[in-house]
């Protein structure tokens, strides 16, 4: 009987399926990103702008809670248990720094089940970079 | 097969598209739509240890080769000291459902990096490719971080004699040339050569990318 039971509870035990969580966060957007580890299939695509009507929105903490939110759902439903995070922001001769929305994406993937392993800040820095657009004397409008 | 409580499927083929073989059936559609992706476990290459890590989820299995997988040291040998280093290997043959990796190099992560650097003091970057005895070809990144700010010419004496040591490493064999990078072998020459110059605070390789691979 026993042997039985154990075959049983193998048969049963799920693995685990973990997936990477790509977060691109800019002044104008957030983009949520699931992939597998490799990274090469997309499992889940959402952005902020999907879920606010007015463009300055995109941006927002709001918008990029609420596509986090729907793409860790759509990963759910797909099996994945556990996410490593690698969030972004513009980069080269732009912003280090993510944008707004790069936290309240974070902490809506941590509020929605998915469990969070390595995050990782993979933000394009150059060893040099090229000039900034606007000139010397700065973007005049 | 392992069973997934949920699966995943591929998505829809252009060209199996009911309206472009202009045939209106539903059911065959649906399910040619449906075709279930595959889940495949990556074995670690053996110089690694060989474990079996967490699954990559594919619609064609031949699609996976030439893939990276990355993951951290720390989980394949189990050293605390790997905590902080990304090891990528690289996916090049499938077989009986598994994909088989190889090392494709490692790197320190951003924020360990960043925690060397301080001010007043100086950071030394030599790059150099490395050929090991049977073709196997490596990118390699040494970082030498000293406790003061060290001049120009130090820099370059530094760089001349870690050059030196570096040059010894191309009649190793590619498993040990990893086994010893991996395990800080390399690093304790270096830092012992970088020392004639001038004291080392941390001293080492820093990251590591396979160029090329015999055929």
């Amino acid at each position: 009987m026993s042997k039985k039971k154990e075959e049983k509870s193998e048969k049963r035990t799920k693995r685990e399926l973990w997936g990477i969580a790509h977060i691109y966060s800019t002044l104008n957007n957030t983009i949520v990103h699931i992939t597998d580890l490799t990274g090469a299939e997309t499992i889940a695509l959402t952005s902020g702008g999907m879920f606010v009507k007015a463009d300055r929105y995109e941006g927002s903490p709001y918008a990029a809670m609420m596509a986090a939110k729907k793409a860790a759902e759509i990963a759910l439903s797909k099996g994945i248990v556990g996410v490593h995070l690698r969030v972004r922001g513009k980069g080269g001769h732009h912003s280090p720094t993510p944008g707004p929305g790069a936290q309240a994406a974070i902490r809506a993937l941590a509020r929605s089940g998915l469990k969070i392993g390595l995050v990782e800040d993979t933000t394009p820095i150059p060893h040099d970079r090229t000039r900034r657009p606007g000139g010397r004397r700065g973007r005049r409008l | 097969m392992i069973i997934h409580e949920y699966d995943l499927y591929t998505s829809i083929e252009f060209n199996l598209l009911p309206s472009r073989i202009g045939w209106g059936d539903r059911l065959s559609y649906k399910r040619r739509r449906r075709k279930r992706k595959q889940y495949l476990p990556v074995i670690a290459p053996p110089i690694l240890g060989g474990a079996e890590l967490p699954e990559i989820v594919t619609g064609d299995p031949e699609k996976v080769i030439g893939r990276t997988y990355p993951i951290l040291l720390y989980d394949l040998t189990n050293d605390p000291s790997h905590q902080f280093i990304k090891c990528k290997l690289k996916i090049t043959d499938v077989k009986d459902g598994k994909a088989y990796s190889i090392y494709a190099g490692h790197e320190y992560l951003r924020e360990y990096i960043r925690s060397l650097i301080i001010r007043g003091t100086s950071y030394i970057d030599i790059y150099k490719d490395i050929t090991t005895k049977d073709n196997y070809t490596y990118r390699l990144l040494v970082g030498i971080y000293t406790p003061r700010r060290v001049n120009t010419s130090r820099k370059k004496a530094i760089r001349r004699e870690v050059f030196k040591v570096m040059d010894g490493w191309k009649n190793m064999s590619n498993d040990t040339f990893i086994r010893e990078a991996i395990f800080g072998v390399l690093d304790v020459g270096i830092v012992k050569a970088a020392k004639k110059i001038y004291p080392v605070r941390w001293g080492g390789i820093q990251k590591i990318k396979l160029i090329s691979l015999p055929h």
